[in-house]
């Protein structure tokens, strides 16, 4: 009986007991995991700086775009610049909400850091310019441009545009030149696949830690800068002024569209970053050759995607430097794009008269190029605005 | 215990993790004279001025109060070599201050930096310096219109390379002069041109040579020669004379003054101070020279140094020159 009652209290006791004190060990473990991320994100708060640059980022479908709705400040070489997307994650003269449906006509620009404009404020432009003329003609221009765009991600943001958000457009017009050699190579595996909740909601939580956890931030920021270390490693040979001591924000973009690429050897060769000179390079034109075929592949496809749509596809070309110093409004790139829009009936404008037309190149560079640099000044967007207005907008 | 010891051993840890790693995370902080002061840093590598550029204009930005940190930054880019960038933020501020015409004066140096002909307003009054560098970017432009309908005239080029040259720039200069050769390779202008940039580039063996085929060129086309192609072959030549003379004797200081003189006389100032600094390097406490590179530096408008050099001499011969004295500090 007296053992009875013992147990009875036992038990009557061992049920007033809180859930923290039935389980110390687990409960301590919660207790310390709380203190370390209070600390952690009080850390955080005060040392890490706003990160008025991040607007970038990879994308499933189409590589790498841009974040919507964002306000920020680029840099391009000294260059600080005031950087807004639109609700559609395309550059734009402010933070703009864009409708997918509308009863105006709407172009949408394609191209690569010429066509975003590096360097350069929206509203300086070609693509400001446009979008400021045709607004007075109640016509949108849209630019859905992004720095190491090449032709197949062109077609691929398109198709999504078109067919996941139904965005409504009634001309596309892709503006091409020489880096699209290199970067239809690089992207030939890139596979594109849905972004999935799982993958938005990854996505969007490492954005979350990476701006407020002072660990992941720092960790992050560590494992960047080994990557950055082993790419410029790799193009050393190539760029040996640039690239070992500080980190360099033109070279920062330009290792981003070498995320899916592994074939080392060819990054590791000097010749294989010297794109401008692969047409000059007979050990390098069979390269250049695929880098065109593939693209004139991934246009066809999106040709394809226009004409199911009834969209009108317009193909520019534009120079370097390099070619502005050769003086040759048709060359072998500008003929072989030439032909092909000739023979799939896409209408086609030649970009290079706009800067070989008489004038001296090296003045021509000067003026209309940003010093050591293959992207166009204020004066060189102004002139290809002009040029392009008489096209756009008859 | 275990777990407590582990807390009170995380927390510390975490902290100190921060201050090892926080100088990764706190290079927005730079103070801005001294980021400045930094790019003014003439060793400072190409790489990290272009960094420190880029970080000066991301502070401009963001620090919208600070109105001095723009111009200043539009100021150090056009130094970079941005003109273009440069002269986009003082357009920018010239909106907000249409009346400074200190602001004006250097939106039209960013423009001619940029090749533009500039558009100024009618208050404002050009310097002399830009006036000339206006007249000669006009005559380029026409010549690009010209050159635009008759792509294969070489005169045209010749003469464009000229008004390059004249701007000082040179590879544009350079440029043309190829051009109209490759279109004439006697076309005498051009070789004039070439020889005269080979000798200002004190490539006087070179020089010589393209001088050379101007005459068998003069010859081949039966063509009375310019004057001034000969006073520059005698001007040429003596040049090369004091140049074997020094060859020989490198220690005499009277042979650099004498080819100083023979560029000084045909008005190549740089080229004289140069031959001076030769010369000083041979005898550096030659009183003077510092009195003839004082004369050419005031002819070459370089007033400070004119009157650095005017006092070396004095010192060092402990006697004034009177009419050099009043020629440079009469002009001050």
């Amino acid at each position: 009986m007296k053992e009875n009652t013992k147990i009875v209290v036992d038990s009557s006791a061992s049920l007033k007991k809180w859930w923290f004190e039935r389980t110390p060990f687990l409960t301590l473990l919660i207790f310390l995991f709380f203190i370390i991320t209070l600390t952690d994100f009080l850390l955080g708060l005060f040392l890490i700086p706003p990160d008025i640059t991040l607007f970038r980022s990879l994308h499933p479908y189409y590589h790498h775009g841009l974040l919507p709705v964002k306000k920020a400040i680029a840099t391009w070489g000294p260059i600080a610049y005031p950087f807004y997307t639109n609700s559609l994650g395309m550059r734009d003269t402010g933070i703009v909400h864009v409708p997918l449906t509308t009863r105006n006509k709407r172009i949408l620009l394609l191209g690569d850091s010429h066509t975003e404009a590096v360097g350069i404020y929206a509203e300086d432009s070609f693509y400001g310019i446009l979008k400021k003329a045709g607004k007075q003609q109640g016509i949108e221009v849209l630019n859905g441009a992004v720095v190491s765009y090449s032709p197949k991600i062109h077609y691929l943001k398109a198709k999504y545009y078109l067919e996941k958000l139904k965005l409504d457009m009634d001309e596309i017009w892709v503006f091409l030149d020489l880096s699209d050699l290199q970067n239809e190579i690089a992207y030939e595996t890139f596979v594109p696949h849905d972004k999935n909740v799982f993958i938005k909601a990854k996505d969007k939580l490492f954005r979350f830690l990476k701006a407020n956890s002072f660990t992941v931030n720092r960790i992050e920021f560590i494992c960047d800068s080994r990557n950055y270390a082993r790419f410029t490693a790799a193009m050393s040979e190539f760029d040996q002024q640039r690239g070992r001591e500080y980190r360099n924000n033109t070279i920062e973009l330009y290792r981003v569209f070498f995320h899916d690429f592994n074939d080392k050897e060819l990054l590791q060769n000097p010749e294989f970053h010297g794109v401008g000179q692969w047409y000059y390079d007979s050990s390098f034109i069979q390269l250049a050759d695929k880098g065109l075929n593939l693209g004139m592949e991934n246009i066809r496809l999106l040709d394809s995607l226009c004409r199911q749509r009834k969209i009108n596809l317009t193909l520019c070309v534009h120079p370097w430097q390099i070619q502005v110093m050769k003086q040759d409004t048709g060359d072998y790139y500008v003929r072989r794009w030439a032909d092909f829009c000739k023979s799939q009936n896409i209408d086609f404008i030649n970009l290079f008269p706009v800067f070989i037309n008489g004038e001296n190149p090296e003045a021509a560079i000067k003026k209309y190029y940003i010093p050591h640099d293959n992207h166009w000044s204020e004066q060189g967007h102004s002139k290809v605005a002009q040029y392009l207005l008489k096209y756009m907008f008859p | 215990m275990k777990l407590h010891f582990m807390i009170m051993a995380a927390i510390p840890g975490l902290i100190l993790f921060a201050f090892l790693f926080s100088g990764c995370s706190s290079g927005g902080k730079r103070n801005t004279e001294a980021l400045i002061n930094q790019i003014n840093d003439s060793t400072l590598s190409a790489e990290q001025r272009t960094l420190l550029l880029a970080e000066l204009g991301t502070k401009a930005l963001q620090e919208t109060k600070d109105t001095t940190l723009w111009p200043d930054y539009a100021q150090l880019l056009l130094s970079a070599g941005y003109a273009s960038s440069g002269l986009n933020i003082y357009r920018d501020e010239m909106l907000k201050h249409p009346d400074d015409k200190e602001l004006q004066a250097k939106v039209v140096n960013a423009e001619l930096a940029c090749m533009i002909i500039p558009g100024y307003s009618k208050s404002y009054t050009p310097a002399t310096s830009q006036v000339y560098y206006m007249r000669e970017l006009e005559t380029i432009r026409f010549l690009d219109e010209k050159i635009a309908d008759s792509p294969y005239d070489p005169s045209l080029y010749a003469i464009r390379g000229n008004c390059f040259i004249v701007i000082d720039e040179e590879s544009a200069g350079t440029w043309e002069l190829k051009k109209s050769l490759a279109l004439d390779s006697c076309f005498t202008d051009a070789l004039f041109s070439v020889a005269v940039m080979e000798m200002r580039k004190m490539k006087n063996q070179e020089s010589i040579t393209s001088m050379r085929q101007l005459e068998n060129c003069i010859h081949e086309k039966n063509i009375v020669p310019k004057r001034t192609w000969l006073d520059f072959k005698a001007f040429l030549h003596s040049i090369a004379k004091t140049d074997s003379l020094i060859g020989l004797n490198p220690g005499i200081p009277d042979y650099y003054m004498q080819k100083a003189r023979i560029y000084a006389q045909g008005k190549e100032y740089e080229l004289a101070i140069s031959a001076l600094n030769e010369g000083l390097k041979a005898s550096p406490e030659n009183g003077k020279i510092y009195a003839f590179r004082a004369y050419v530096n005031y002819y070459a408008g370089n007033q400070p140094e004119a009157l650095h050099d005017l006092a070396q001499a004095e010192q060092l011969t402990g006697k004034t020159d009177t009419e050099l004295s009043n020629l440079i500090k009469g002009n001050r």
